[in-house]
């Protein structure tokens, strides 16, 4: 498709001055973040709009990306950015827009340093939106590592009690993974002499030891993102501390990187010499699966059943991403869409629950039972979250799963295992929340979500529900 | 005509939904009743003139899988939807006009959407239709629940069930490369999984309609009222299950000990059941066990390839409903009383639920007799026999034993009222009419039932309601949980305690750290600040790069 305007560098840029914005708007303790919060809604409606512009102007049944832009940036090394969209970035750059948005209506009530947030928020998904549209491998490094500094902003204001440790759990992972990524980069531009567009890098013919070190390297800088044994540990403990949701589903779309990453590079048959590091891989990737559904089913805090959540489908999502089938990953896109948004209307919903709890000092059991309009929405949720046919979740994940089971029906078994472990930790809490046995001392006092954001999550859960009435519309 | 039929339930299951808490919600109800009571007529004439056409519409049309929504019409499927929409209905008129139910409307409506997505398993030729509205009589069968231990079983139990029909549908498709529930009895054919598939489809067909060892979340619906009880014993995951197995019947027929499994977990069934209903005290306690009978003669039916299955069902579901309808009259009349141990007598005030229990029973065995066949014989009469020496049990009990009410019970007790018995016996009489003769082997069989009855032989057993231990018991998921669940669980713990905490914070992390430190310490030391460790650092610079170009030089 050829347009004259340039959307693609115009998604990313209104974050960017959203987040000028931002930082000039009034903030004292009447405002209180307000406006920040106003102008930051405000910003990423408007990309959600012109996302919705060049959803209309992207041919669906094209391959490789469209609406290109290249900008020149170096002479010597010749470096330019490059951009580019398709149906599974776009679908991921919606479903990222939506959660960072669930969030933010969720974290508005944040008192402290409210403004920061939102101005991080906002820096991070303008990183992102070039992430996911970056077309060569400098603009992918470029993005890759740029939205590390508004996280570690992020993190290192609002992180919780254990911020110092987790920050340097965070700075450690993610540097091992910059420093691989970027040999990676530095050797495929050598060897080539020019910048590779992404969906190229898979065809570069490198020596065997050459072959090994780069696919080596952008494993462990992918892996490095993605909560796989022994990488799991950052994410993980960060996760039970947050008590922000905005701050807790920027820290877990950082995963999705990872899981992006492999899908753009990945070839679509493995080279040779890695096929026996792919059996490993997923051999690890499994093992990953059930020992964080497991935990995550013991564990008594619902932050760490949404992070068990949400990192078993991250996995699945890669490992279905390994499979050579375009169509995979078209479904790996709309169930990502849905995945995203249900993670983050969860967490929106704990995390007022949470309050409420620490308001009131009183246990989480059958709090529910005294917020009606939050019992409706939390069940809807965790209802689609599970599996049922409430969201595109629900058929997109039988294509990926009936996918898995070809390959490897052992593999496909185990990931059908984890999938329930962290399904019933989902039910578990959902009938502990609404447990009427459980006794509220004062039930008076347990304030519902606002109608206006009941409202809001009705809207969303209406939105989840026309992706399962549709849920392969791309596909050709 | 069933795919009218399909969207007017859907239309009308949701606007009782929205209506919920309107000020008519009485009459909203009626009108639903009446809703359906019309369709019914319409459907039954559409039976009766063997009206045949197609309906379908593509839901998904993509090069991966094209998915249409079949609702054709035909005479089977119309037998097969009139029974259960005019069970729905009963079960509509019991919520409206049932005191103790808070939320009828709310119920009906759920009852009304649940019948539509039955139509759609019955009408549905390809497995992401049935799966999905499998799934959704799930759903809509979570929110009938109203008690939150019941849920939770419910939920657990039909998770791992929807799972398992979700694992077999997806490598049936991957395999065969098709969808149509045509290919299911090729499948065995193409020599992939039988055992494997079978097992898949067993699981969840047993735990939908509460076979034996996957019966914990049908029974643990004790604790909810008789009314719901019946809309979901009758109207929801139960018959989800005996259908599904209708449906993908052709996968099972190629395997050769599919009749012995089918025959083995019945039997197994039929008498955990026929145990339970003796010894358990509480009414609605014996009617889940009487329901888990009657699921487990269509299980052992099916698979001994009983003729016209496909009418029986509805007699048997029709049968099931009225005894448990019985049962609610009953404890209605006793003012709510549940324990059957606290009954007993009744025959005088309630002489009209007496006489519905003969009639039942009279039917139940002229029904089945004239489905005996050779192939079928003993299982039909094993079940006969197990299901009429309960009943004949419990009615002693009730109707004709030493009585144990107290003098509240005895004061109040009454028979129910006309409006709520007329829809039972008007069942009874339709199935009498449209049923052969009976025979001389059918009167033998109903005298030997009422002098049984009569004479109350197990009468003894009534010591078991006694024993709060018995009463109490729920071996199975006292199995469950120390068997797979406590396992599972110590596994999270102990892997979270080994490899996360031991293993990553104190061993790695730790390690680092303290390595961290102490190489940030030693070069505290080091760099003391002075001239001569200043200079010592530049000289120890130079040396390394004098090395370096010694080694480029000469090397």
């Amino acid at each position: 498709m050829i347009t004259s305007f340039n959307f693609l560098s115009t998604i990313i840029a209104i974050p960017f001055i959203g987040v000028l914005f931002a930082l000039t708007a009034k903030d004292d303790d009447k405002t209180r973040g307000r406006n920040a919060f106003n102008v930051s809604v405000f910003a990423v409606i408007t990309n959600l709009l012109v996302l919705w512009r060049i959803a209309a102007l992207l041919d669906i049944s094209a391959t490789g990306l469209q609406l290109t832009e290249r900008y020149d940036w170096l002479e010597n090394p010749k470096i330019s950015i490059s951009l580019g969209i398709d149906v599974f970035s776009l679908l991921l750059i919606v479903a990222v827009h939506a959660a960072v948005l669930i969030g933010m209506f969720g974290a508005r009530h944040n008192k402290e340093d409210g403004k920061a947030l939102m101005v991080f928020s906002l820096l991070f998904l303008c990183m992102i939106t070039g992430f996911f549209t970056a077309a060569d491998i400098f603009s992918f490094y470029i993005f890759f590592e740029a939205m590390l500094l508004p996280l570690f902003m992020i993190i290192g204001m609002f992180g919780g009690l254990r911020k110092q440790s987790v920050l340097s759990r965070f700075f450690i992972y993610n540097l091992l993974g910059a420093i691989f990524l970027f040999f990676a980069t530095v050797i495929l531009y050598n060897y080539q002499g020019v910048n590779i567009a992404l969906n190229d890098v898979s065809k570069v013919n490198l020596n065997m030891k050459l072959e090994i070190f780069v696919w080596g390297a952008i494993f462990v800088s992918f892996l490095s993102r993605i909560p796989i044994w022994p990488f799991h540990y950052w994410i993980s403990s960060i996760s039970t501390g947050l008590r922000n949701p905005l701050v807790f589903i920027i820290t877990n779309l950082v995963p999705l990187t990872g899981v992006y990453g492999f899908i753009r590079f990945w070839p679509k048959t493995v080279p040779g010499v890695l096929s026996y590091f792919m059996i490993i891989l997923e051999i690890i990737c499994v093992i990953s699966m059930l020992f964080i559904a497991l935990i995550g089913l013991i564990n008594k805090d619902f932050q760490y059943k949404i992070f068990s959540f949400m990192t078993v489908w991250y996995i699945i999502y890669l490992l279905a991403a390994f499979l050579p089938t375009d169509t995979v990953l078209q479904n790996i896109g709309y169930a990502l869409f849905s995945f995203l948004i249900i993670a983050g209307g969860m967490e929106v919903l704990s995390n007022h629950m949470e309050k409420q709890q620490e308001s009131l000092d009183i246990s989480s059991g059958g709090i529910l039972c005294a917020m009606p309009k939050a019992a409706r929405i939390f069940t809807f949720f965790v209802l689609a979250a599970v599996g049922m046919p409430l969201s595109s979740m629900f058929l997109n994940n039988f294509v990926l799963i009936a996918n898995l089971l070809d390959k490897n029906i052992r593999m496909g078994f185990l990931v059908i295992f984890a999938i329930m472990v962290v399904a019933a930790g989902l039910l578990q809490e959902l009938y502990w929340l609404k447990d009427t046995e459980c006794s509220l001392p004062d039930k008076s006092g347990i304030a519902d979500i606002s109608y206006k954001a009941y409202v809001i999550l009705l809207i969303i859960c209406a939105s989840l529900v026309l992706t399962f009435i549709n849920p392969l519309w791309f596909i050709v | 005509m069933i795919a009218k039929l399909f969207f007017a339930l859907l239309a009308g299951g949701i606007t009782a939904e929205v209506l919920t808490r309107s000020r008519f919600e009485k009459a909203l109800s009626f009108l639903l009743l009446c809703f359906l009571a019309l369709w019914g007529v319409w459907i039954f004439e559409a039976e009766s003139l063997g009206l045949v056409n197609k309906f379908s519409f593509h839901w998904i049309d993509a090069s991966l899988m094209r998915v249409n929504i079949n609702l054709n019409t035909s005479p089977e499927v119309c037998r097969l939807v009139f029974a259960l929409l005019i069970i729905s209905a009963l079960s509509v008129f019991y919520n409206t006009f049932y005191k103790a139910e808070t939320e009828g409307l709310r119920l009906n409506g759920l009852l009304t959407l649940n019948l539509a997505m039955l139509v759609s398993i019955i009408c549905s030729q390809n497995f992401i239709q049935l799966l999905t509205a499998v799934c959704i009589t799930d759903v809509l069968c979570l929110l009938m629940i109203n008690d939150i231990e019941s849920k939770r079983r419910y939920a657990f139990y039909n998770l791992l069930a929807d799972m398992g029909l979700f694992t077999l549908f997806a490598l049936i498709w991957k395999q065969t490369g098709s969808i149509d529930l045509a290919v299911l009895g090729k499948y065995h054919r193409l020599g992939q999984y039988p055992e494997l598939t079978l097992g898949l489809l067993l699981l969840c067909v047993f735990i939908k309609s509460g076979i034996f060892l996957c019966h914990g979340g049908l029974l643990s619906l004790a604790s909810l009222t008789f009314n719901r009880i019946l809309a979901i014993s009758y109207c929801s995951a139960p018959i989800v299950g005996i259908l599904l197995l209708i449906k993908t019947y052709p996968l099972l027929e190629n395997i050769r000990y599919m009749k012995e499994i089918f025959l083995g977990f019945g039997g197994a069934t039929l008498l955990w059941g026929f145990v339970g209903s003796l010894v358990l005290d509480n009414i609605k306690d014996k009617a889940l066990y009487f329901n888990q009978m009657i699921y487990a003669f269509m299980l052992g039916a099916l698979a001994l390839g009983t003729k016209d299955v496909d009418e029986l069902l509805p007699l048997v579901l029709a049968l099931g409903f009225v005894l448990n309808a019985v049962w609610m009259l009953t404890t209605i009349s006793a003012s709510n009383e549940l324990f059957v141990s606290n009954m007993g007598g009744f025959i005088r005030p309630l002489k009209l639920l007496f006489a519905t229990i003969l009639v039942l029973s009279f039917v139940f065995v002229q029904i089945l007799g004239s489905r005996i066949t050779v192939p079928n014989e003993l299982w039909t009469y094993s079940f006969e026999a197990i299901f009429l020496v309960a009943l004949a049990h419990i009615s002693f009990q009730i109707f004709l034993g030493k009585s144990n009410a107290d003098e509240r019970v005895l004061a109040f007790l009454k028979n129910p009222s006309l409006l709520n018995l007329l829809p039972l016996w008007i069942i009874c009489g339709i199935i009498i009419w449209q049923q052969e003769k009976p025979t001389t082997q059918m009167w033998i069989i109903w005298g030997a039932f009422v002098a049984f009855w009569l004479s109350g032989p197990l009468r003894t057993l009534g010591k078991a309601y006694d024993s709060e231990n018995l009463q109490e018991a729920d071996w199975l998921h006292d199995f469950y949980q120390a068997v797979l669940i406590a396992p599972i669980k110590i596994l999270g713990r102990v892997l979270w305690l080994l490899i996360d905490f031991l293993i990553i914070e104190r061993t790695i992390v730790s390690s680092l750290t303290s390595g961290s430190n102490l190489l940030v310490r030693v070069l505290d030391r080091m760099h003391t600040g002075s001239v001569f460790s200043n200079a010592g650092y530049v000289f120890l610079g130079l040396g390394l790069f004098a090395a370096i170009i010694y080694a480029k030089v000469y090397n």
